[in-house]
């Protein structure tokens, strides 16, 4: 069923949450591609090759992006992605806990494809990330990556 | 052109003093025609008596003359002496007529028959003394003498009776004119009164109004001060929503994020090693997990709570029967499986922020469901009606009720009346509906009684 799996990023800067996404990417046998930033600088290294991501060698199908974090937030990382032309189509996912109307307006604004609110209940959130997963990762085709 | 009260009072001030001017000018011109009248009588009076004095010395002419004859005593011939002083009669009385040519002419003919008469009578005396009694006598009896006389007596008449007849009709004009000028005065007088108590009527108002402008000016001071203490408070209010923001930010973000983590592995747990827990610890994890959720909830209420004192208001006209249908409609489910009856009376339509009267009408819609779940029949009644200056929406149910010494707690954030094993819910919902009418410049109240169902009701301000 599964034809390609294609890389997940998750920017996230708290380890539990990290685990629990991934988790719940495990159930549907997609952790093994994933890839995780712990904050926003962290992202844009991993984007742009440098640091301790130096030796990337791709592009994420999907990034998983939370918003609140240390240095550079998630929406800031998310107007560097959507300001350069090389990143500007990678489906970004918005996963954050605020269920703040700003934050979900800002984030559309800026071309986020989808916002999601983590739940608190392990089940709708693995059901949620399940559907992601596949709909990112699976389902939807990556637009055609200049740099390939 | 409006014109102000003030105005009307120089324009009345002006006519009054310009009709004041003009009772002034009738009163001199009055005067001036009473004294012109006077004087046309001492004129009068002067040529009588003038007339008159000639008369009494032609007279004494005559007895004078006449006694010289008789006695031939030159000491009759006395006043002989007063010939000149006559004719200085004549010289007077011809200056207060000059300007009546009829009376000049009447004056030369005296003059002229003076002469005569004079003449005559020294040719009497002088025949008397050197002819005699007789050949006097013989003169006299010529009565050309008598015939002068005769004439100046006539003359002297026709010259009072002109007099006489001028003055009279001088007076009669005077009179005419005096009496006309006395009627126009006393015109003015009254109009001058009544305009003068117009002036004073208007004067009072004027005070009166300006006073009134005076307090108007102090109000609008103190409402300018309240508003500009009102711009401070809401400079503050801004500064406290803004600070509220950032709280609520945070406590989205960061309250929610451990209560995540211990559900999150908690379930993990009871999903990926439950065959290692006994029963007892199994349920320890569920209660866990249980009340994670619960306390997600709790935040989530408090976060929906603070958002709605902070959004603005977006008010518009509310169509409240299409809001109640299309909310009752979002019940469909479970109004389908229960007896209710829902009636629904007159709704007026209101002014409001469409989402958050929706916000209230579905709380208070549920409420109702699920306080009346319990009857074999539910009647919920919703309705409002339009008072002064405020709408009030009421919605009544025949369900729980509750006990009314606790209504004051009806309104407020977690607080129930009834255990959450009777009817689950967090306490929130009313709180919310108060919120969101208090922000509208309304009011929520309650009636119920234990048992019995309870009725909500809700004020919006019509404007």
């Amino acid at each position: 069923m599964i034809a390609e799996v294609k890389r997940i990023l998750i920017v996230d800067d708290s380890p539990k949450d990290v685990e629990l996404t991934i988790a719940a990417l495990g159930e549907n046998n997609l952790a093994n591609e994933v890839i995780v930033a712990e904050d926003g600088e962290e992202a844009l290294d991993y984007l742009y090759k440098r640091g301790k991501f130096a030796n990337n060698d791709g592009f994420p199908a999907v990034i998983l992006l939370d918003i609140k974090m240390p240095k550079m937030n998630g929406i800031e990382v998310l107007k560097h992605i959507r300001s350069d032309p090389q990143f500007k189509l990678i489906p970004v996912i918005m996963v954050t806990s605020s269920r703040e109307e700003k934050d979900l307006v800002e984030s559309y604004k800026l071309g986020a494809n989808s916002y999601v609110v983590k739940p608190v209940d392990i089940v709708q959130f693995i059901d949620a990330i399940k559907v992601l997963g596949q709909y990112w990762a699976i389902i939807n085709q990556t637009p055609p990556h200049p740099g390939k | 052109m409006k014109i102000s009260i003030l105005q009307k009072l120089i324009i009345f001030s002006f006519i009054i003093l310009a009709g004041n001017l003009f009772i002034g000018y009738t009163v001199y011109k009055s005067n001036q025609k009473l004294l012109n009248s006077q004087q046309w009588v001492q004129h009068t009076e002067q040529v009588i008596s003038q007339s008159g004095n000639i008369l009494l010395l032609v007279k004494d002419f005559e007895i004078a003359s006449k006694g010289f004859v008789i006695t031939n005593d030159s000491s009759f011939l006395e006043p002989f002496k007063q010939v000149k002083i006559t004719f200085a009669y004549i010289g007077q009385l011809r200056q207060l007529t000059r300007d009546n040519p009829l009376q000049q002419q009447r004056i030369d003919s005296l003059n002229f028959y003076l002469h005569k008469y004079l003449d005559f009578t020294s040719q009497t005396v002088e025949l008397r003394s050197k002819q005699g009694l007789a050949s006097a006598i013989t003169h006299i009896s010529t009565k050309k003498g008598k015939q002068y006389a005769g004439r100046i007596y006539q003359i002297t008449n026709t010259i009072q009776q002109e007099e006489f007849y001028l003055l009279k009709q001088r007076k009669q004009t005077n009179g005419r004119s005096v009496a006309a000028l006395n009627w126009v005065t006393m015109g003015m007088y009254i109009l001058m009164a009544v305009l003068t108590m117009f002036l004073l009527l208007a004067a009072v108002i004027f005070l009166f109004q300006h006073k009134q402008k005076e307090k108007k000016a102090a109000e609008l001071i103190v409402i300018n001060k309240e508003l500009n203490f009102q711009y401070h408070e809401n400079e503050k209010q801004d500064a406290a929503n803004k600070e509220l923001e950032a709280f609520s930010y945070s406590v989205s973000h960061d309250l929610r994020a451990p209560l995540r983590h211990i559900g999150g592995f908690v379930d993990l747990l009871i999903k990926n090693n439950s065959t290692q827990l006994n029963e007892t610890g199994l349920r320890y994890l569920n209660i866990i997990s249980e009340s994670s959720q619960e306390m997600g909830n709790l935040i989530d209420a408090l976060l929906t709570f603070s958002r709605l004192s902070r959004t603005e208001l977006n008010r518009t006209t509310v169509n409240s029967k299409g809001l109640i249908t299309h909310v009752l409609n979002t019940f469909s489910d479970e109004l389908a499986g229960r007896n209710i009856e829902i009636n629904i009376s007159e709704l007026p339509d209101t002014r409001g922020d469409e989402s958050l009267i929706n916000q209230v009408w579905v709380n208070l819609i549920s409420n109702a469901l699920k306080y009346s779940r319990n009857k074999e029949k539910a009647v919920i009644d919703i309705g409002g009606k339009i008072e002064d200056n405020e709408t009030i929406f009421h919605i009544r149910d025949n369900g729980a009720g509750f006990d009314m010494k606790y209504a004051d707690k009806l309104f407020g954030v977690f607080q129930r009346l009834h255990k959450a094993r009777d009817f689950e819910g967090i306490g929130i919902g009313l709180a919310n509906v108060n919120r969101i009418i208090v922000r509208h410049g309304g009011k929520c109240w309650a009636e119920g009684e234990v048992g019995n169902g309870a009725a909500f009701f809700f004020s919006i301000p019509n404007n």
